[in-house]
């Protein structure tokens, strides 16, 4: 009787230890995004002014992102588990791996989980772990440090492998443009607004047992001076002007699809 | 003393195969680590021209300290063909890849050697498969010169 009684005590003592509320198996301590515009040596004139790979040199008065939230997602197959494929002998369709993306045929750098994802067949899906809200908007031009406190439905995480950190965000850029070979020569104003965009980068956390117990986040919005690389801005020197609200436009696909490609980075520290 | 004699002989075989150049280039089968040794070593000169004619040819296996003209793209020409690799030092200088006088820009996105991201800030897979010569552009950039090394791609990934 007392040994049953004993034994009942241990099972209930270590069901409570295991089913606690609101304790998860790593905490989010810290959490941050960098938000600066970054010209590059490459491409850096000097007092605020950029080069473009197509020989304009564009002055940018104002660069303001407006975020909304940061959503940290696990990759969830139609079974309940996706299959990590092996980087050393890469899918069909996809050259080199190496460093979380793999370099495909056609030219573009794939994040691993994306490729998991296609190679679940559609059956897996991104399914949000935990988000942070921002709500607010900071001008990248000055390099902005904006803090995230907190996430939903708590900075407890589950047991999860996070693949995927997403960022929405909008972006206002709004300057002059000329040619750099004639600084005499005609100049242009430019506005181009872009609509909101799910920014998307592949990311690698593990939480099991075993750790971490804490996680820092260090998510960055970095934009360099390619930004408008393979724009041909000759029509708006002549007419003097570019204004841009159409997501649809040439100008806006080829800003949106640099940010895509570039622009958010996500660094975990776990201890 | 036939075992000192044997003793003596192996002792001068251990010396002489520790002795010589540290750095073997064969000993890493990864290129993107051997650049990152490559990148300390002296590099020959090469002066980008703005004329694709007259475009110096950087070799595969090569590497070169390439000059750039101020503020205007310039272009250099590659040799062989193939899956190669092409490592640059200062991102954002290699900004087009053409095939002969094809003006579509071959070029695929280029990210950091994660071996050594600061040291070499872009690194592309160059596929040149299909009709030469093939043409690097280079610039326009506000950098006068940039580090280039090409390689095969043999070796190359999964880590």
């Amino acid at each position: 009787m007392m040994r049953t009684a004993l034994a009942s005590s241990l099972l209930l003592g270590l069901a409570g230890c295991t089913f606690s509320d609101g304790t998860g198996f790593a905490t989010i301590e810290a959490a941050h995004l960098d938000v600066a515009f970054e010209p590059g040596a490459a491409r850096d004139l000097g007092g605020g002014a950029f080069l473009t790979s197509e020989g304009f040199e564009v002055r940018l008065q104002r660069f303001d992102v407006a975020l909304g939230q940061l959503t940290l997602s696990e990759l969830r197959g139609a079974g309940g588990s996706v299959t990590a494929f092996d980087p050393a002998t890469p899918p069909e369709g996809y050259g080199n791996c190496h460093n979380g993306h793999c370099h495909a045929d056609d030219g573009r750098l794939v994040d691993y989980a994306d490729i998991e994802a296609e190679l679940a067949g559609g059956g897996a899906t991104f399914s949000a772990i935990a988000t942070g809200s921002i709500g607010r908007e900071v001008s990248a031009l000055s390099a902005e440090r904006v803090p995230i406190p907190s996430f939903l439905p708590s900075n407890e995480l589950p047991r999860t492998t996070i693949e995927r950190a997403e960022l929405d965000a909008s972006v206002v850029l709004r300057g002059d443009v000329r040619r750099h070979a004639a600084p005499s020569g005609p100049v242009a104003t430019l506005s181009i607004t872009l609509p909101t965009t799910r920014f998307a980068r592949g990311a690698q956390l593990r939480v099991g047992r075993d750790g971490p117990a804490h996680v820092a986040i260090d998510a960055s919005f970095r934009v360099d001076g390619a930004l408008l690389d393979g724009v041909d801005f000759d029509a708006a020197l002549d007419a003097g002007q570019l204004v841009v609200v159409d997501s649809d436009a040439p100008v806006a696909i080829a800003v949106l699809t640099r940010l895509v490609e570039r622009a958010l980075q996500i660094r975990f520290t776990a201890h | 003393m036939t075992q000192h004699r044997a003793l003596t002989a192996l002792a001068i075989a251990l010396a002489a195969s520790s002795c010589g150049d540290d750095h073997d280039p064969d000993e890493h089968s990864d290129p993107s680590a051997l650049a990152c040794e490559t990148i300390e070593e002296t590099a020959p000169s090469l002066t980008a021209t703005t004329e694709r004619a007259d475009a110096p040819t950087l070799a595969v296996g090569a590497h070169a300290r390439v000059t750039l003209p101020a503020g205007e793209a310039s272009f250099v020409r590659l040799e062989s063909s193939g899956e190669l690799l092409l490592f640059a030092d200062v991102a954002n200088v290699v900004t087009a890849l053409f095939a002969g006088d094809d003006p579509s820009n071959r070029l695929p996105a280029g990210s950091p050697n994660p071996d050594c991201p600061a040291a070499i800030a872009d690194h592309f897979d160059l596929d040149l498969s299909g009709a030469g010569p093939w043409y690097l552009r280079l610039g326009p950039a506000a950098v006068p010169e940039i580090w280039l090394r090409l390689v095969s791609a043999e070796g190359h990934g999964a880590h």
